[in-house]
């Protein structure tokens, strides 16, 4: 336990606990402090000093960072004094000149945190001119675009690197005032290890970090079909987010409006990749009962994230063949609508363009890969984050919030709830589970929740028991806190038979591509509505879906037979270190 | 305890800038719960104008290295390393002669202005980003590794060892750069005057001083019968330099070695060297008191809002200069 003591701030006495920083205080309570670097996933590292207040501590006065500091018995804090304000001004005046503002073009467009911070202030022209003559720009890799133009020096993408994804592909540049921060190396991401993960980006105040855009190609692509048809696709997570672009709170979910906004801008068709995660489900539950039958490349990891695909791929090259060989439910989904939807409605499947909605940073890169195409032609053609559709929909004059209902075209038939739940961290592995036990024990056990890993800790295990066979599995989200589970497992203190992997904290919920700003609070929010929309499908075991069935049957295939393989399977690469 | 208790007497004070009480810092560590520590003698010497260090390393090199065991004895410290700036690379032999079966081990580092910072220091030896980290938890409690360290600047050991022999007379060792470039060290009391250490042939060529360093401040010769602090260094300029000169010196150096971590001392290092050259381009009188204006909220910003110590002295020379020499600033 804690010690409780009291503070006094502004004169007015409040308890607290040991531990707690002034920030954290004053935030409980309500008081305002202005920050900018602080972000609540990361330890705070006192760069910006805009969240400075008075400290009073025997009789000695400082100012000091509020994010940094823990309070004391006895500590006095002052929190808008003039010379703090004064000091603030100033420094946010600095900070603002070393920002060559691009609005329009910002992933911060509708709330960015410096534009209001100096509208706060006051602070209408600088004094200051703009110093940044030269400045790299880099968008060789299909996911980032790193322009060190906007750059205020936070660090936080480099705290976010090191402290969610375990990695170092951020380091800083120059020394003195000069000082950047930037992939390794200073060139590109193309020349780093990273694996798109996209965790920087959220936590970046300054838009310096982005998604590469591919907004104007989606949009040239829609004003000129040339007789090619426009299938969206929907991720699950996608839906329950992109609300909060338009003022709504987390967690509401807005497919309906979703389609009908995106059949207005000019999509022939808008699909939900619910039924891609069926399709994976129900290829992982035979996988993995196949190979846990017969005991060989255990343990089976999942393979559905592609920054974790990468990181193994990158770094794990001896955990490649326990990888399932499942695609991601976006590929699988877009698979299926170039071979089976393309027959239905008689169309070359050339013609069909397809455009995914991802809360991924990730899968841009992904679907540019060559082990992942159609014939010759890519599966996936366009790759939009939640951010960029929001963008996309807004350029478009729709406002979400005021749109019609309108239902999902459906020519894979209904969808079951494992498509909602693999937004969160574990739920890929519950659909999976709800399968793989129901057919293992023969029908007899029909349990459908799996509450052990469901929540948004890092590492969640649990053991499932079927007659007289263990299934313990472990769920991870964070690659830092993968590669501290991939140690335990290699060193032998963890033993598991499936380890399901997220890159980002929390799952999908908490990708790089979602709205921004993304905290634990709003992570918490988004993953709540998931289990209750799940709970109300009348389907929920994904090979009870009768319609799944009908394609595989008109596709002349059954889960893990050889034209499902050819479809739904792909192969991982052994890529190099940098 | 005898020999903590012989620091105290001869109230021996941190030789490196911060001007600690030795003595306090040996009890801290000492007193300290967690049972391995370590000690750092600090060699970095990153700052322009201070050489003091090498001197010792080329005179006193016997004694620095007692100094560094006699703190090992007092605080029971596993090991203990040298710090040392890779522009004293030369001494690297001469210094692993000497410290042979002992356990003291050298850590060469590239030398930034910075890294004689505490904290910063470990952050380098521990291979983490060159940036101070947050105090508290000071260097005493958690240190190296998060055991509890003591780091000192080299004289102070060597003057700490001195203590311990009954030699010591109050006296540091003063590096003067006079203004045609030359160095010289001098030993002289801690509380000798300027005008007494520098001798009269200099006094009489000076028009002004930089006293410790680039981010100390400046002094005009009517002045010079004041005494010394932090790291002992004074830059002479001589008749033909314009104050405008000495700043521009400290300035540039400070822009050029901030570890660019927190705001005031990133953005503002840059400002007021922005605002220097906008100052000596100006023709306006009225331009030239605005441009003041704006350096001093600056320097204001960075003493009282930087991350670490050497932030904050980011101010010193800013607003010495102003005070001292504001008409000649202005031009008025």
């Amino acid at each position: 336990m804690n010690k409780i003591f009291e503070i006094k701030i502004n004169d007015k006495k409040y308890k607290v606990r040991d531990g707690d920083t002034v920030l954290e205080v004053a935030k409980k309570n309500k008081l305002h402090i202005p920050t900018l670097c602080y972000h609540p996933d990361l330890l705070p590292n006192g760069n910006c000093r805009l969240c400075l207040v008075e400290a009073i501590l025997k009789d000695n006065l400082s100012l000091v960072s509020a994010c940094s500091t823990k309070v004391v018995p006895d500590l006095k804090i002052k929190l808008d004094t003039p010379k703090v304000k004064r000091i603030r001004r100033i420094n946010l005046e600095m900070l603002l000149s070393d920002h060559i503002k691009k609005c329009d073009s910002c992933n911060w467009h509708d709330n960015c945190e410096l534009k209001k911070l100096a509208k706060d202030f006051g602070i209408k022209e600088s004094r200051f001119s703009e110093r940044r003559r030269k400045f790299k720009i880099d968008c060789k890799t299909p996911s980032m675009l790193w322009d060190s133009s906007k750059c205020i020096e936070c660090g936080n993408c480099l705290s976010s690197c090191k402290e969610i994804s375990g990695m170092d592909n951020i380091e800083t540049q120059y020394r003195g005032s000069s000082i950047i921060f930037g992939p390794k190396g200073g060139r590109s991401f193309a020349e780093t290890n990273c694996v798109f993960c996209g965790q920087c980006i959220l936590r970046c105040p300054s838009g310096s970090l982005q998604e590469k855009s591919e907004v104007n190609q989606v949009k040239k692509f829609l004003a000129r079909k040339m007789g090619q048809i426009a299938v969206a696709q929907l991720a699950p997570s996608t839906r329950y987010s992109i609300g909060e672009l338009f003022g709504l709170s987390p967690g509401e979910n807005l497919e309906k409006k979703l389609v009908a906004s995106l059949r207005k801008i000019g999509f022939d068709y808008v699909l939900d990749v619910n039924v891609g995660v069926d399709i994976v489900a129900i290829e992982e539950a035979e996988e993995f009962i196949e190979r846990f039958e017969s005991k060989k490349r255990l343990p089976i990891f999942t393979a559905c994230c592609p920054a974790w695909v990468r990181y193994v791929e990158i770094f794990h090259h001896e955990l490649i063949s326990q990888l399932t060989t499942t695609k991601s439910p976006v590929h699988c989904l877009a698979s299926a609508t170039k071979s089976y939807f393309s027959k239905k409605i008689k169309i070359n499947p050339k013609k069909i363009k397809i455009v995914s909605i991802v809360p991924c940073v990730a899968n841009k890169f992904e679907s540019t890969l060559p082990e992942l195409r159609f014939g010759k032609r890519p599966e996936i053609d366009f790759v939009l984050t939640v951010r960029e559709t929001a963008r996309l929909l807004k350029s478009k004059n729709i406002n979400l919030a005021e749109e019609d209902e309108v239902e999902f075209d459906s020519p894979f038939g209904q969808a079951t709830g494992a498509g909602v739940i693999s937004g969160a961290s574990g739920g890929v592995m519950e659909s999976v589970l709800r399968t793989v036990v129901a057919k293992l024990s023969g029908g007899e056990i029909t349990k459908l929740q799996f509450n052990e890993v469901r929540g948004l800790g890092g590492v969640k295990e649990a053991i499932v028991d079927i007659d007289d066979q263990n299934i313990e599995v472990a769920v991870v989200s964070g690659l830092a806190n993968a590669s501290r589970l991939l140690k335990d497992m290699k060193s032998g203190v963890k033993r598991y038979n499936y380890v399901e992997v997220m890159a980002c904290p929390g799952g999908c919920l908490g990708g790089g591509g979602q709205p921004i700003p993304t905290t634990g609070e709003i992570r918490e929010k988004r993953r709540a509505t998931y289990y209750s929309d799940d709970e109300i499908k009348p389907l929920r075991r994904v090979h009870e879906n009768q319609d799944l069935m009908k394609m595989y049957e008109a596709l002349d295939a059954k889960p893990l037979s050889d034209r499902a393989k050819r479809l739904f399977h792909r192969g991982f690469i052994k890529r190099k270190v940098k | 305890m005898e020999i903590i208790k012989a620091l105290k007497e001869s109230k021996l004070t941190g030789l490196g800038g911060a001007g600690f009480p030795t003595w306090q810092k040996w009890q801290l560590v000492k007193e300290a719960e967690d049972r391995k520590r370590f000690v750092i003698c600090n060699l970095s010497e990153g700052e322009a104008d201070v050489f003091k260090d090498e001197y010792i390393l080329i005179h006193h090199l016997k004694e620095l290295i007692f100094g560094i065991e006699l703190a090992a004895d007092t605080i029971m410290a596993q090991k203990s390393y040298i710090f040392l700036n890779d522009k004293y690379k030369k001494y690297f032999k001469k210094i692993k002669r000497s410290t042979s079966g002992r356990k003291i081990e050298i850590f060469i580092d590239t030398g930034r202005y910075l890294s004689g910072e505490e904290t910063t220091l470990l952050q380098v030896m521990e291979g983490k980003l060159r940036q101070p980290k947050n105090k508290p938890p000071y260097p005493t409690e958690s240190g190296l590794y998060g055991c509890p360290t003591l780091v000192n600047n080299a004289e102070t050991l060597y003057r700490a060892y001195l203590v311990s022999t009954g030699n010591y007379q109050a006296k540091r060792f003063y590096s003067i750069t006079a203004d045609s470039g030359k160095k010289k060290i001098i030993e002289a009391s801690v509380a000798a005057k300027i005008s007494e250490i520098i001798g009269p042939k200099i006094f009489w060529s000076a028009k002004f001083a930089r006293i410790s360093g680039p981010s100390g401040y400046f002094l005009l010769r009517e002045k010079f019968d004041q005494s010394v602090d932090g790291t002992g260094a004074i830059r002479i300029y001589g008749h033909r330099r314009r104050i405008i000169d000495g700043l521009v010196d400290s300035v540039i150096f400070l822009k050029s070695e901030s570890c660019g971590k927190c705001t005031p001392c990133r953005e503002g290092t840059y400002r007021i060297a922005e605002k220097i050259n906008q100052l000596l381009d100006s023709n306006s009188l009225w331009d030239r008191k605005e441009i003041v204006e704006v350096m001093v909220e600056i320097a204001e910003a960075a003493k009282e809002s930087s991350f670490c110590t050497l932030g904050k002295s980011v101010a010193t020379p800013v607003i010495s200069t102003i005070e001292n020499f504001k008409q000649e600033l202005i031009g008025e």
